[in-house]
């Protein structure tokens, strides 16, 4: 009898599972929406006004960084997502092992954890800036709008990928590539009716000025301007054709970057001088002074809320992305526990964003009414950052290694010169790494070891700490076979 | 288990609904926005305290292309959002995260700026608001700064 209740016992067990393990169908989006999708999770207008006091400098400070970090990461994350689907956990798994796999994912997930409080403080400020400048100073507006706007953000996600990738390329265009041409266009206006440009266009001023440590500082923290180019991987498995149409993607959305990143910072920088960039009230400042001189100050609010329809448009694709790594490699591998494995009927991992919604909410809240959190906050977007950069080492350890472990595997795409992009890629990586250890403007004149303490904490602890104990802790019954319905 | 073909046209329809909703929430925020949005008006006072800031950037060495007129319609007589923000905590945070590389997403991180990026705001602050200009400068003053944009 006993025997017989345990047979019973253990079926309806891998009943659950299976239930449990069910992916639904999944719906094909197009080459192009993955691009945009790519594109507006890496680039906006947002940091325009930030590069456009560098002036034409800013171009140098833009494109070496691209050359170095953007062409290696996407170069190679076209070649890795054209011959393994599930993005950066199952190159590094397959490349290196499956441990070093969750470290990678768990690494682009910790990336967002911090993300999220201070993008959307950004969007509340913006929204305060149309409506009412004051109310970027207030906690509770700022804790309401961060908390309500995520919350929107994760009812949105829930209902799959394509009304992401629809909303994404939505956002795009509203928020970015049309505003963006709007600046160009302007620019040039202002240019062409006989204006000086505010800041020099000449070559002298072609390069950056040296200033040691602080301009290398700039330049390799640059490189993350880049960073995220390889996220949206992990949803090759929706392209009808990964192996074509991944590389097609990764090639527009490099396009479209560059793009946006340069010209809308070079057109702010003809009309605006660097010091009336008054940032604290937001970059929203910045575009006012811009259209303050053509005397349509009514295109000010219109822009606040296009840059607000970017802004959450890029992070729907950074909720979709770096969670459903985390959880593809924990169903195959049993990293985390079933209740965070769970998926909707549109396939989403709700278990999960639900999870980081209540660490974010956590934090908005943190980060409205205790003056202390908000205003050292930054810090964490640099030991988040350097987590970061542990997950690109990997990846381009793991695509070394491919190529060589498994020369055969069927690639829609190889990339060219792939060992040396890697190598060129890894010291990018390893440089910004280290960079990130140089205390930056607002650490003051404070002591060097304490800044170095206090970000190698925070790596040690977010991306070596928590991964081990999730590993340590993980258990075999909580690996699932998935069953596509 | 095979999915219904249904469920992929209900799926398109439901898609359209949610692309509908999320469009006109966007246009309701931006009718609200172009209505509530304050445009600073011309006046005396405006144009006086645009030329004494034009004046306080020349004495600073700051060369400015922007208008008189254009400093009005940004500034007006109070300042506008520079004067709403510059001595508030929680802006204050925005600026320390706004100082920073490139990078519009998640790869933000803070560098070590040009003095010029406060130099000018601390002018808007001395001008329009000088009761904030100690809070912003006790913010500015706990900054390090390095001639990375301009020559020193």
């Amino acid at each position: 009898v006993a025997t017989a209740t345990n047979v019973a016992g253990t079926a309806q067990q891998a009943v659950v599972r299976t239930r449990r393990a069910a992916v639904p169908r999944s719906v094909f989006i197009s080459w192009a929406a993955l691009a945009f999708m790519t594109t507006s999770s890496v680039a906006s207008l947002r940091a325009a006004p930030t590069m456009a006091v560098y002036g034409l400098a800013s171009v140098f400070l833009l494109v070496i960084p691209a050359i170095i970090f953007l062409v290696p990461t996407s170069l190679v994350s076209a070649e890795l997502a054209s011959g393994w689907s599930g993005g950066v956990y199952k190159w590094v798994a397959e490349g290196i092992s499956p441990k070093l796999g969750f470290v990678a994912v768990w690494c682009q997930f910790a990336l967002t954890i911090t993300y999220y409080p201070s993008l959307l403080a950004y969007v509340a400020s913006t929204l305060a800036y149309v409506f009412d400048p004051g109310l970027a100073g207030n906690g509770v507006y700022t804790a309401i709008m961060i908390i309500a706007v995520y919350w929107l953000a994760v009812l949105l996600s829930s209902r799959g990928l394509k009304a992401i990738a629809g909303a994404a390329s939505g956002g795009l265009w509203i928020g970015t590539l049309i505003p963006g041409a709007v600046l160009v266009i302007l620019g040039i206006v202002f240019l062409t009716q006989g204006n000086h440009s505010a800041a020099p266009m000449d070559t002298h001023h072609l390069l950056p000025v040296w200033a040691g440590i602080s301009s290398l500082v700039l330049i390799v923290n640059n490189f993350l301007s880049y960073a995220g180019m390889e996220m949206n991987a992990v949803h090759v498995s929706e392209l009808e054709n990964p192996a074509r149409d991944f590389p097609k993607a990764i090639f527009l959305a490099m396009g479209l970057v560059l793009m946006i990143f340069i010209f809308p910072a070079l057109a702010i920088s003809w009309v605006v001088p660097a010091h009336a960039l008054s940032l604290t009230s937001g970059v929203m400042q910045a575009f006012d002074a811009f259209f303050a001189h053509f005397g349509v100050s009514f295109l000010t609010p219109l822009f606040g809320v296009a840059l607000v329809a970017a802004s959450l448009g890029g992070m729907l694709t950074w909720l979709a992305g770096p969670s459903k790594g985390l959880l593809l490699i924990s169903r195959s591998e049993g990293y985390l526990p079933p209740y965070f494995q769970k998926l909707n009927a549109q396939g989403i991992q709700q278990n999960i964003l639900v999870a980081q919604g209540v660490v974010t909410s956590v934090i908005a809240l943190l980060y409205a009414f205790i003056p202390d959190v908000s205003s050292t906050y930054w810090i964490f977007s640099v030991i988040t950052t350097q987590v970061y950069m542990i997950m690109y080492l990997l990846m381009f350890v793991a695509a070394a290694r491919l190529r060589r472990t498994q020369p055969d595997q069927a690639r829609g795409y190889k990339a060219p010169f792939l060992v040396p992009l890697c190598v060129v890629g890894f010291l990018a990586s390893l440089a910004a790494l280290i960079i990130g250890f140089i205390p930056p403007s607002q650490f003051g004149h404070s002591s060097f070891l304490a800044y170095f303490a206090i970000v190698g904490g925070g790596l040690f602890v977010l991306g070596l700490l928590i991964p081990y104990l999730l590993l340590r802790f993980r258990k075999p019954s909580w690996k699932m076979q998935e069953v596509s319905q | 288990v095979t999915t219904s073909p249904d469920i992929h046209a209900v799926s398109h329809r439901d898609h359209l609904v949610t692309y509908t909703i999320l469009a006109l929430i966007i246009t309701a925020v931006a009718v609200a926005g172009l209505l509530r949005f304050s445009y600073q008006q011309r006046s005396e006072e405006a144009e006086q305290k645009a030329a004494q800031l034009q004046q306080l950037w020349t004495q600073l060495g700051l060369t400015s292309t922007l208008s008189r007129s254009s400093l009005v319609r940004l500034y007006g007589t109070d300042g506008g959002a520079v004067c709403d923000t510059s001595s508030r905590t929680l802006s204050q945070a925005l600026l320390r995260t706004a100082l920073a590389n490139g990078a519009a997403g998640p790869g933000q991180r803070p560098v070590v700026v040009d003095r010029q990026v406060v130099a000018g705001e601390r002018a808007v602050v001395q001008v329009y608001c000088p009761e904030n200009l100690g809070d912003f400068d006790e913010f500015a003053n706990n900054l390090k700064y390095s001639h990375v944009a301009f020559d020193g």
